[in-house]
């Protein structure tokens, strides 16, 4: 069922058993999975079917530190969230993920690969991709033309990707619309959370939209689906009761804000044609292909975070502009618009490129970042025009980024060297070994993540190993925001897998 | 035999050993050539890239700025044979990366025989 909250009668009470608060990735997960069920699931989306300019600028806010893209630009506020315009790249995270590193500050989740595998194998069908089968020796045997670069696997190995297409905007709003049992409300923007006496239960969340109409909603359980920032923000302006936000204890919410690092790192130089189809991608035409990452033992032995690197033609990728330089318009649009453009004209310059280079490929690192307390989301006194504090966000990034960044590219560079195939050269800001910073060209994947991070201990993170605020019996984040590190696949196979799991929980206790 | 055909046997019969000692002596495949010229990076890079690089490594300082002190270093880890040495070459350079025996030269990861090869290479044609 659907209804436009700009449309009921002000101050409407709306009921039900579970409350799910954004209607994304994650929050649509969810609420699939109590399709046709006895209870009754309210699904609340800020905006409507389609983009609106008045509802993205709630995302408006500020940044600093390292260069970031706009923070209006770098989701989307309406029905299916991000998943209307992301690329689709899917790929679990790995095992050593979730494990605690030593060498990794922070690292270490109260849960194991093993205990997301099966919800891993139901977001494969949610986001309609292949089989939950990540082996390279698989698709090795399912697809042409796979051939690997016969590199030592026990440094290199191939990490397989599979792509989706699902915008769940389009894919699911029928399913949503026509379920009894779901009572999805748009133009219902969540501006406070209250709580009960005490701060230990969630009694009801307050709902707003721009025609001025305002209402409650009440229910046993509420999901904060709405992405990484915005679910800070919310913890954080709820502050009526608790005067440093919601789960806020210990200081912790906002903070720990990872990214991914997809930066152009190198350029592989091959000595010979080497006629493959494991490396490339094409939209909507690729089924899986790999990137090259670093084994576990040697991330070990290097005391490095982990990381990959995609090829992309050195002929298209030296036109290429840094994301960050073209995605720099508040209006995620005009953003998109400007990043295409300037692929479609590298597209065209590729064309004149000849001789070697043609046997040439950027290495794009894609990295987990570190997590770091001081790279961090916080309120500020502006408000937007629903009264909700905006948001900085401080995007900071460590000496162990920095290190893992360049000795991935060396370690190719070296294997590449013993295989005799190529040889790497490193870009100009990884070669000094003494320079732990990063340039603005430093793109980020639009992948938020870490927020309110799970632990189970409630002085290191803001909800448990059931993504349940601690402190607060009926409170649950869903999605990215829970992540303890952040791997370096894109996040949204994972926060689905992770949405999945918490609400066989919440299955379970209701 | 007749004459003509013994004279034009013993001409191609010479000139069929005095070609590869040339190409093995002074020609692209003599020794000296083979040490200077990284067989690999060739294929990727021009003339004037290679002797780039091999400036950058003489400008490193580290006392093998020399053509005797780099032709000693490369050839005393390969054998005389010119039949042998571009792949012997080839195995010294696996073998350097595999040993971390590597260097960055305008931002290139490569072996150090590589870039002895490069440097000697800039100061034979210079």
């Amino acid at each position: 069922m659907h209804t436009d909250a700009r449309v009921l009668n002000n101050q409407s009470l709306i009921e039900g058993d579970i409350c799910i608060i954004g209607a994304g990735a994650a929050g649509i997960s969810i609420a699939l999975d109590w399709m046709n069920t006895s209870k009754k699931v309210i699904l609340l989306e800020g905006g409507g079917f389609e983009y609106d300019d008045k509802v993205q600028d709630l995302y408006k806010g500020k940044t600093t530190g390292q260069k970031y893209f706009p923070l209006k630009a770098s989701r989307l506020h309406y029905f299916g969230g991000t998943t209307g315009h992301w690329a689709g790249m899917c790929s679990p995270f790995d095992e050593v993920d979730f494990r605690k590193r030593e060498w990794v500050p922070g690292s270490g989740w109260p849960i194991s690969k093993k205990d997301l595998d099966p919800y891993y194998a139901k977001a494969n069908e949610t986001l309609k991709l292949g089989p939950y089968n990540y082996e390279f020796d698989y698709w090795r045997k399912e697809l042409k033309d796979l051939n690997p670069f016969p590199l030592d696997d026990k440094v290199i190995r191939n990490k397989m990707w599979q792509y989706s297409q699902a915008h769940f905007g389009d894919l699911y709003k029928e399913a949503i619309v026509e379920a009894k049992n779901i009572h999805l409300y748009t133009y219902a923007n969540v501006v406070d959370i209250l709580a009960g006496e005490g701060v230990q239960h969630i009694s009801s969340v307050i709902v707003k939209n721009h025609e001025g109409k305002t209402h409650t909603v009440k229910a046993k359980h509420f999901i904060l689906a709405c992405g990484a920032i915005q679910n800070a923000r919310m913890l954080l302006a709820s502050n009526s009761q608790a005067p440093r936000g919601l789960g806020n204890d210990h200081d912790l919410v906002g903070r720990y804000f990872m990214e991914h690092l997809e930066i152009a790192s190198s350029e592989l130089w091959l000595f010979r044609p080497f006629p493959t189809n494991l490396y490339s991608w094409e939209y909507g035409v690729t089924r899986a292909s790999a990137e090259l990452a670093i084994t576990e033992e040697i991330q070990e032995k290097e005391r490095i975070l982990n990381g990959t690197a995609s090829l992309l033609p050195l002929s298209v990728g030296k036109h290429q502009k840094p994301r960050m330089e073209t995605w720099q318009d508040e209006d995620p649009r005009k953003s998109s618009e400007s990043l295409f453009k300037n692929w479609s004209e590298a597209d065209e310059a590729a064309k004149s490129e000849k001789g070697a280079i043609e046997r040439a490929f950027q290495l794009n690192t894609r990295i987990e970042q570190a997590p770091n307390p001081n790279s961090r989301v916080t309120l500020m006194a502006e408000k937007d025009e629903l009264g909700v504090p905006r948001v900085n966000l401080h995007w900071e990034l460590t000496a162990l980024d920095k290190r893992s960044v360049r000795r991935i590219h060396q370690l190719i560079g070296q294997q590449f060297g013993i295989a005799g195939l190529g040889r790497v050269k490193l870009m100009d800001f990884l070669r000094d070994e003494d320079d732990d910073t990063f340039p603005d060209s430093t793109n980020g994947g639009w992948h938020h993540m870490g927020t309110t991070r799970m632990s189970d201990d409630p002085g290191k993170g803001v909800v448990n190993a059931d993504c349940r605020v601690h402190g607060i019996s009926n409170l649950f984040v869903a999605g990215s925001a829970c992540y303890t590190t952040s791997a370096a696949p894109n996040p949204t196979l994972t926060l689905v897998a992770l949405s999945l799991r918490l609400s066989d929980h919440i299955k379970r206790i209701i | 035999m007749e004459r003509r055909n013994f004279i034009l046997l013993a001409a191609g019969g010479m000139a069929a050993l005095a070609i590869p000692t040339w190409f093995y002596t002074f020609g692209p495949m003599s020794k000296d050539n083979l040490l200077s010229t990284p067989d690999l990076l060739s294929t990727i890079w021009d003339n004037h890239t290679i002797a780039k690089a091999g400036s950058e490594f003489l400008q490193k300082d580290i006392g093998e700025n020399t053509e005797a002190a780099l032709t000693d270093l490369i050839s005393k880890q390969v054998s005389s044979n010119p039949f042998m040495l571009k792949e012997e070459l080839n195995q010294l350079i696996a073998e350097d990366f595999k040993n971390d025996r590597i260097v960055m030269l305008d931002g290139w990861l490569l072996s150090v025989t590589e870039a002895r090869q490069c440097a000697l290479f800039s100061l034979t044609h210079a």
